[in-house]
């Protein structure tokens, strides 16, 4: 059965993380307290106008979660770094990739947090109500995480171990994430608005599919980044 | 028909002055490059630094 | 941790031979390929001499395509079998790539000021060629930012690869996200002068994008050479 020790590997891992994060709270709350401040300047950039605030929410509530999230993916990493705890857990046997998706399953349980955070006060602040379509917001929503969480695992790997990784991170992962970020954003302002014009399934068909083809390509791809 | 004229120069001379000072850097690097060989080469064949 | 990858010293260092007549050639060649371009096409009825930017823009256009095509074929190579010569062109290719893409956004900017009125416009393909533009920028400074040549080598091919794919995902995107909102006008023209004007032209482009990423390689080379030698004899070998 080595997918189950393949399964078993990947649980390990992402417990490892989510136990360090709910040891040591301060450094998730940061970030929590830093996607709900973004939310705030949006809010002075785009109001008072009600009407104005609403429409631009959907935009404001994804770049918010995308700043505050490139602080997480940077610090999953920076632990083992800091501890020297990398090079012991390559060296444990199994497939690489486990590393990899234990990280990410971790991230993606702190990003959806953050986003849950950020949402409902998002929802306050730019006076947003919540349309009837919500379980199919609740898709876009998860569906969006994964894509940025994924690509920000992926970075974060390569950028935190680098010279210079406050500004390499976002410079690698901004560009990259202009798909995700534009279905995303836009699925979400659709169902907001009540989606009268149908497009938001267009846009969840294609979040769907750039978050498979990038968890595929990265699973592929961080056997190579890791080593050494 | 003037100004349309201007901004055709406008592109050719943008085009030519791109790809002189492309090729200026890409000189300069490789001049660099090579003396920087020259240098750890010589070092190998036992010379005095 | 060691790298596989056997010391790049070990073979001959690429020499400067005849390229440098060929960068002359390939620069008349282009200076041949504009003045026939422009001689040979009639003005066009609509957009008087604007077309005639159309002889640098589109080649433009196709080479950066080209060159961060080879920057893909290379990182791919580089995943594959892990050699450096591999690396080395294909961080040449993206740097010439990167400069032929700046030129083509200005170029194309030019172009779109007098014939729309505006500097830039969200259209698809501008769009996605200046995503192009910062993704392959990311590709470059990551590369900056890393000492070991080795580890140096894998993380900027993944950086190629996910880059690659990610800018057919970024032009359809971009595509949906205008097309649901307004209908975009597509202008054909099909005269064989300004056909024979595109061709001649991107084959000149062609010769200076070749020219450029052979001379950048043969730096590179030289370089990563010194540096081995320099480590060698660090290390009391030789």
């Amino acid at each position: 059965m080595a997918w189950l020790d393949d399964w078993r590997r990947v649980r390990a891992i992402a417990w490892k993380d989510l136990t360090t994060e709910r040891r040591s709270k301060a450094g998730f709350n940061s970030v929590v307290a830093l996607g709900v401040t973004i939310l705030v300047l949006f809010g002075f950039a785009l109001g008072p106008d009600a009407a104005a605030l609403r429409h631009a929410a959907a935009g404001a509530l994804w770049l918010a979660v995308l700043f505050a999230g490139v602080l997480a993916f940077n610090r999953s990493y920076q632990v083992e770094l800091e501890t020297g705890a990398l090079e012991p857990l390559l060296l444990y046997p199994g497939a690489r990739w486990t590393i990899f998706t234990g990280k990410l399953l971790a991230n993606l349980v702190l990003v959806w947090i953050l986003l849950a955070i950020v949402v409902v006060v998002g929802i306050v602040l730019f006076q947003v109500t919540v349309p009837a379509a919500w379980p199919t917001l609740l898709v876009v929503l998860a569906l969006g995480v994964v894509g940025l969480v994924t690509l920000g695992t992926f970075y974060g790997a390569m950028a935190s171990r680098s010279r210079a990784r406050e500004v390499l991170l976002p410079l690698l992962l901004f560009p990259m994430l202009v798909p995700v970020l534009l279905a995303a954003m836009q699925a979400s302002r659709a169902l907001l608005g009540g989606d009268v014009m149908h497009e938001a399934g267009a846009w969840i068909r294609l979040l769907l599919a750039y978050d498979l083809i990038f968890l595929s390509a990265t699973h592929l791809a961080f056997a190579h980044i890791i080593e050494g | 028909m003037e100004s349309s004229i201007n901004f055709v120069i406008a592109a050719y001379a943008l085009t030519w002055l791109a790809l002189v000072a492309y090729a200026f850097h890409a000189h300069r690097t490789l001049r660099r490059a090579r003396d920087e060989y020259d240098r750890a080469t010589g070092q190998a064949a036992g010379r005095p630094r | 941790m060691s790298s596989p990858t056997p010391p790049i010293a070990d073979s001959p260092v690429p020499q400067a031979g005849r390229w440098p007549i060929f960068g002359v050639f390939a620069l008349v060649f282009l200076v041949f390929a504009q003045v026939s371009a422009i001689l040979v096409s009639p003005p066009d009825r609509d957009m008087g001499h604007l077309q005639k930017i159309m002889y640098v823009h589109v080649p433009a256009a196709w080479t950066t395509f080209l060159a961060f095509f080879v920057v893909l074929v290379f990182s791919l190579l580089v995943l594959w079998k892990g050699r450096e010569s591999h690396d080395l062109i294909a961080a040449s290719a993206a740097e010439v790539g990167a400069m032929f893409n700046a030129l083509t956004l200005a170029l194309g900017m030019i172009w779109g000021k007098p014939t729309w009125g505006v500097w830039w416009t969200w259209d698809a393909r501008l769009t996605s060629t200046l995503v192009l533009l910062l993704i392959f920028v990311g590709y470059l400074s990551l590369r900056a930012f890393i000492d070991d040549p080795d580890r140096r080598a894998r993380w900027s091919a993944a950086v190629g690869v996910l880059g690659a794919i990610n800018v057919p995902i970024v032009y359809m995107s971009v595509k949906w996200w205008r097309t649901l909102h307004q209908v975009q006008s597509s202008p054909s023209t099909v005269d064989p002068a300004y056909v024979y004007g595109l061709r001649i032209n991107a084959v000149a482009l062609l010769f200076v994008l070749i020219y450029f990423v052979r001379r950048r390689y043969e730096a590179a080379r030289l370089l990563r050479a010194a540096e081995q030698r320099d480590d060698a004899i660090a290390l009391g070998g030789r």
